[in-house]
Parts: structure tokens; sequence; C-alpha cells
């Protein structure tokens, strides 16, 4: 039972540092760079593709698209929608970051 | 609505053509472009605007990014550059078709890869505003 209560809590510690992190960090649901992920994998509605982005309990996130403009640079998030009882689904808009 | 925004594509540019130098392909220094003057065989690099202008790189220079088209934002553009979320709809929604275009270039889907939308608000004009369209490898 104690084995079944930490483990709990690690996850729920997880969980809380992805959604109340600053932005920068690893876990963050949006940042200003990525590391080299795979999306969509298993395929389905997409191809299983290399994207930049990072992991989650949950799921990954990616940037789909870049807009830069002057002094900064905007990344559009996407999430990774595979996994779970019908697959892959089609990826949807996640949110924005302006770095 | 951004999304609905009309994209008006200026012209679609083929993949990157200029060969990477063989000899020293990390020797080519950028050079600084402005938007509307960047060729169709150009290739960038990601990074924040320099006085308006884009740094220009040889295309076999590492983290260079192929210019796939010149786009301008719709007809439902304000007159007045927006807030940087909705400056981002404008901008992508205005390279959509060239995205779409080079898909069907290349013959292959464009997801994982970075689509890049270039457009200097300091010098926004509403309607017509260029923006400059890439297509970058994920990191």
């Amino acid at each position: 039972m104690a084995r079944k209560l930490v483990a709990a809590a690690a996850t729920g510690l997880l969980v809380t540092a992805g959604l109340f992190v600053p932005a920068s960090t690893a876990t963050a649901s949006t940042a200003c760079s990525g590391s080299s992920i795979t999306i969509n994998k298993p395929s389905g509605a997409e191809a299983a593709s290399t994207a930049s982005g990072h992991g989650h309990v949950t799921g990954n996130h990616y940037i789909r698209s870049t807009t830069i403009s002057a002094g900064k640079v905007i990344y559009t998030w996407w999430a990774d929608n595979s996994g779970g009882s019908n697959g892959d689904t089609w990826d949807t808009f996640y949110s924005t970051k302006t770095c | 609505m951004v999304a609905a925004a009309a994209a008006v594509t200026i012209g679609v540019f083929g993949a990157c053509g200029v060969a990477p130098d063989a000899e020293s392909p990390e020797a080519t220094p950028g050079r600084l472009v402005e938007i509307s003057e960047v060729a169709r065989e150009d290739c960038l690099v990601v990074g924040p605007l320099v006085d308006g202008q884009v740094t220009v790189v040889d295309c076999g220079a590492d983290d260079a990014v192929p210019v796939v088209g010149l786009a301008a934002v719709g007809d439902d553009a304000p007159d007045i550059a927006p807030a940087a979320a909705i400056l981002n709809g404008f901008a992508q929604s205005a390279c959509q078709p060239s995205f779409d275009a080079y898909a069907i270039e290349v013959d292959e889907p464009l997801t994982g890869k970075n689509l890049i939308s270039v457009i200097d608000e300091a010098t926004w004009s509403g309607v017509g505003t260029t923006v400059l369209c890439a297509v970058g490898e994920p990191e």
C-alpha cells in the first residue's frame, strides 16, 4: 500500500509540474524550443514522423509552425493526438509561445 | 476569424537550388535581406528579424531552410499591426497555400516539419503586407 501511495504521489507531482512550472522547462506545455521526438505513432490520421517538441505523461506536444517577426519568434504548438483506445486521431492546435 | 484570412499567393518557389560549398560549407556568412527582396533560390536561418531583414545563407549551411513562397496577408487584415497571436494567424494563413503547394511538389506530407512565416510588423501595411514562407526540418 505504501508503495502505491508513493507511486501515486510521484505521478501527481509530474502532472502538477507539467501544469505549473515555467514554460522554459522540459516538461512545459509550450516552450521556445523542442527536442527531436516521434509523433503520430502509431500512425492513423497522420503518418508517423519526426518533429521538434517534447513528451508528457499524457502525450506529446510539438512545434508545427513558426512566425518570425520584429524582435520575436512565435511558435505554434500542436498536440499529438496519438494513442488511446481509438489510435491516432488528427492533431490539433494547442497554444502559441512568443519568444 | 484569423484562420479565415484570405491568403493571396504571390508566388510559389521550388526547393532551394543553391548547391552547398563542398570545400567550406561553414564559411559562408549570412547576409541581411529585406523580406520582399528574398529570391526564390534563397535559404534562411530561423531567428528574429534584424532591422526588418532576414538572414539569408547558403543553402548548404547548417540550419538553412528553403524559401517556398512569398505571400500577402488577406483582405480582412487590420490597418494597424495586431497583437502577436493574431499576427501569427495572419502570417500562417497567408503562407498556407505555399506550404500546400510545396507538399505537392516534394510529394510528401509536411507533418512534423516547421512551417515558417516571416513578417515584419514594423512595416505592417494592412492588406497586402508581404509574408515570406519557408519550410524547416525539425530540430
